[in-house]
C-alpha cells in the first residue's frame, strides 16, 4: 500500500516552487535592499501623510518626477536600485530628508543626523538607521567596499 | 487546488486556483514588500498597538517584519541546501502542534513555524512530511479574531477535506492510526 508521501509524490506540480531562486536573488541584493526598503517605507509614509492635504498619490508623485507609475511603483516596494539624483528628486518633491551622509568619517552619527525629517516631522526610525550606521562605519569585512 | 514541492522530498505547499504562486513563495513575497506591509499595518494599527505586541509603530513593525522574515528565510534556505537527514531534523523542530493534545496523535497534524508575528500554517501528513496551506501576520491572540487569521483556519480544512477526497490521505488509514 502506497504511503500519503507517495501519493503526494505522484500529483505534485512539475513545477519546482520558485521560492528558492527568490531568495536567492534577495540574499544577492541585501546590501542595497536594506536601504532601499527603508527609503520606500519614508516615501510610503510621506505620501499617506501628504494625501489628505495635497492629494499625494503614487500616480501624482510619478506625474511630478516624470516617471512612470510602475517605476514609483517598484521604489515602493524597495526594489529599485536608486541613484542619488533621483533621491535628490524625491526629497526636492517629498519635502523630506531621506538620505544623510556623515559629515566626519572619524566620529559616529549624532540620533539627530539620521533622523528623517519631513515638513510635518520626524519619522521614528532613527534606531534602526543608527543600527545600519554603525555597521555601516565599522565595515570591518569589506562588505560595504 | 495543486500540490507544489519547495525543496527535498517533504515539505510541499498548495497552490490555490486563484493566485499565481504557491503559499510558501507567495508570503516571503508579501513579507519581503515595504508596500504591502505599509499597507497591512496601517490597517490593522489598533491590533499592533493593543499591547499585544510591545506597541510598534507602523514603520518599526514593517521594520522588524522585513528582518524578521529575512531571518526566517536564512534558516529554511539553510536547510534546503542540508542533505535530507538534516531537512527531516529541521523541519521537525521548526513545525509546532497548533492546537494542543488531539492533534498530535492524529495523522493530520495542524502545525505552525513560530517566528515572532510571522506564522506559516502546515498539514503535517505523516512523520517529516508537511503541505504548507498558508500563513499570516498574527497580530491577536486568537486566530479566531481576526478575518485575515480566520480565513488561514478554513484554509487549513479546505486543505485536509482536498487530501481526503483525492485519496491522498487514507481515511480507514487515519483511523488506524488513530486506534493503533
Amino acid at each position: 500500500m502506497k504511503t500519503a508521501l507517495e501519493r503526494i509524490n505522484e500529483v505534485v506540480s512539475k513545477d519546482l516552487s520558485p521560492w528558492k531562486e527568490r531568495t536567492i536573488e534577495r540574499r544577492k541584493k541585501r546590501d542595497w535592499t536594506d536601504r532601499s526598503n527603508k527609503i520606500a517605507i519614508m516615501i510610503l509614509r510621506e505620501i499617506r501623510k501628504q494625501k489628505p492635504i495635497n492629494g499625494m498619490t503614487q500616480k501624482k508623485l510619478a506625474d511630478e518626477m516624470d516617471v512612470t507609475p510602475q517605476y514609483i511603483n517598484k521604489v515602493v516596494k524597495g526594489k529599485e536600485n536608486l541613484t542619488l539624483e533621483t533621491v535628490s528628486k524625491f526629497e526636492e518633491i517629498l519635502g523630506i530628508r531621506l538620505l544623510e551622509v556623515p559629515s566626519s568619517k572619524a566620529s559616529p552619527l549624532k540620533q539627530e543626523e539620521v533622523i528623517a525629517v519631513s515638513k510635518s516631522g520626524a519619522i521614528p526610525i532613527v534606531k534602526y538607521e543608527l543600527e545600519y550606521t554603525n555597521e555601516f562605519l565599522s565595515d570591518s569585512t569589506g562588505k560595504y567596499g | 487546488m495543486e500540490i507544489v514541492s519547495i525543496f527535498g522530498k517533504r515539505l510541499f505547499a498548495f497552490k490555490y486556483p486563484d493566485e499565481t504562486e504557491d503559499e510558501f513563495s507567495r508570503l516571503f513575497n508579501l513579507w519581503n514588500d515595504p508596500e504591502y506591509l505599509e499597507e497591512f499595518f496601517e490597517t490593522n494599527i489598533s491590533d499592533l498597538q493593543s499591547g499585544y505586541w510591545s506597541n510598534p509603530s507602523v514603520v518599526e513593525a514593517v521594520l522588524d517584519t522585513l528582518r524578521y522574515a529575512e531571518h526566517f528565510e536564512d534558516i529554511l534556505f539553510e536547510l534546503s541546501e542540508d542533505n535530507e537527514d538534516k531537512h527531516l531534523n529541521g523541519l521537525e523542530s521548526i513545525f509546532r502542534p497548533l492546537f494542543d493534545s488531539s492533534y498530535r496523535v492524529l495523522k493530520f497534524n495542524k502545525s505552525k513555524v513560530r517566528d515572532n508575528w510571522l506564522r506559516l500554517y502546515a498539514l503535517r501528513i505523516e512523520k517529516d512530511v508537511y503541505i504548507i496551506t498558508g500563513g499570516a501576520i498574527k497580530l491577536t491572540l486568537k486566530m479566531q479574531d481576526r478575518e485575515h487569521t480566520n480565513i488561514e483556519l478554513s484554509k487549513l480544512e479546505k486543505c485536509k477535506r482536498f487530501l481526503l477526497e483525492t485519496g491522498i490521505v487514507d481515511v480507514d488509514g487515519l483511523i488506524e492510526e488513530i486506534e493503533s
